[in-house]
C-alpha cells in the first residue's frame, strides 16, 4: 500500500470515530437506528468459512450478539468517496445468532471461549454519502485459524 | 479456465439482485480483468501480472495477508494453475469497483507462502470466497484489495 496521505489520515480518523459509534450500537446499546445507518444497502457481510450475509442478517446478528471488540489496529486509503480499510479486531463474547454465518459464527463461540478472545483480520470498504461513511463490505479471517494478522 | 457469471441471485443467497443495477458493460470488463489476471498466472507473465496489481494492492488469503510485491512473485512461481470464477455480482462507485464473488483454485503453489495444509489443499482443489476491489485507471481495473476465504463444506 501506499504511505498514507494526509487525507488518508483523516479518512482513518472519522472511520474509527464510525467505528467506535459502531460498536457501542451493536454492543451496550443495541440500537438498531445506528446499525441501519452505519450499513449501506448493498453491504455484503463475507465470512471466514465463505458464508455471507445481507444487510439485514448482519443487522440482526449484531442486535443478538454479546460480543465486544476492540479494535487493535487498522490502515486505510481513500479513492474519492469510497474508503477501504484493512486491520485487525479483538472480539470477546459470543454471537447467538441462527443466521447465515453460522460455521463463522462458531468458530469465533468456540475461540472465544477456549481462549477469552479471538482476533479477526479484515477488508472493510466504505462509502461516503451525504457526508457520512457507511460500510459497503466487510470479509473476515480468523487469524487463530491460520491467518496472521495484518 | 472460464469464467462464468450467473449474477448476484447465485451468490449464496445472500445478494439480492434487486439491489444491484446489472450492467453488462461493468460485468464484462470485470470478467475481461479477471481473464486477464489468469492469463498472466498460467503464462508467468510478470508484465501482465504487474498491470493487474495496482500500486496499492493489498490481500489477505488463506496464507495470511500478502503485500504486492509478494503476491506478484508467489504468483509468478505457482504452477499447474487451475482456476474459474463464479458467482459474480459486481458494483461500480466511479473509479472504484467491488466485486463479490467464488474461485476455485488447483494449483502447486510455493511452499514458503502456506503452511502444509494449505499447500495439499490447493494441490486438491479449493473453492473460496472473495470480495475484490478495483481501480479503475486508464488502462484498464487493477485489483487495490482481495481477501479470499475457503468455503467450509
Amino acid at each position: 500500500m501506499r504511505t498514507p496521505t494526509d487525507e488518508d489520515r483523516q479518512t482513518e480518523k472519522e472511520l474509527r470515530e464510525v467505528m467506535a459509534q459502531w460498536r457501542y450500537a451493536f454492543g451496550p446499546a443495541k440500537d438498531r437506528r445506528v446499525l441501519e445507518s452505519v450499513h449501506h444497502p448493498d453491504f455484503v457481510w463475507t465470512g471466514a468459512d465463505g458464508s455471507r450475509m445481507d444487510r439485514e442478517a448482519h443487522i440482526a446478528a449484531e442486535l443478538e450478539s454479546e460480543i465486544t471488540n476492540e479494535l487493535v489496529e487498522m490502515d486505510c486509503r481513500r479513492y474519492g468517496d469510497i474508503a477501504v480499510s484493512v486491520g485487525r479486531v479483538r472480539l470477546a463474547g459470543t454471537f447467538r445468532s441462527e443466521q447465515a454465518g453460522q460455521s463463522t459464527l462458531d468458530q469465533i463461540n468456540e475461540l472465544t471461549v477456549n481462549s477469552g478472545f479471538t482476533d479477526i483480520a479484515f477488508t472493510m470498504t466504505w462509502k461516503r454519502e451525504s457526508g457520512s461513511w457507511r460500510v459497503l463490505a466487510i470479509h473476515f479471517s480468523l487469524v487463530a485459524l491460520g491467518t496472521s494478522g495484518v | 479456465m472460464p469464467i462464468m457469471t450467473e449474477g448476484a441471485a447465485a451468490a449464496d443467497g445472500a445478494l439480492d439482485p434487486g439491489r444491484y443495477e446489472q450492467s453488462t458493460a461493468l460485468d464484462r470488463e470485470v470478467e475481461q480483468a479477471l481473464q486477464y489476471w489468469v492469463t498472466g498466472i498460467v503464462t508467468h507473465d510478470r508484465k501482465i501480472i504487474e498491470r493487474v496489481h495496482d500500486e496499492d494492492f493489498y490481500c489477505i488469503e488463506l496464507g495470511g495477508p500478502m503485500d504486492r510485491r509478494t503476491h506478484i512473485e508467489m504468483e509468478l512461481r505457482t504452477a499447474d494453475v487451475e482456476m474459474e470464477f463464479f458467482d459474480l455480482a459486481t458494483r461500480g462507485f466511479g473509479e472504484i469497483v467491488v466485486t463479490w464473488g467464488r474461485q476455485t483454485l488447483k494449483a502447486v503453489i510455493p511452499a514458503e507462502n502456506f503452511n502444509e495444509s494449505l499447500i495439499r489443499q490447493a494441490r486438491d482443489g479449493i473453492e473460496f470466497s472473495f470480495t475484490l476491489v478495483w481501480r479503475r485507471d486508464p488502462a484498464g481495473l487493477r485489483v487495490l484489495t482481495f481477501h479470499a476465504s475457503p468455503i467450509d463444506r
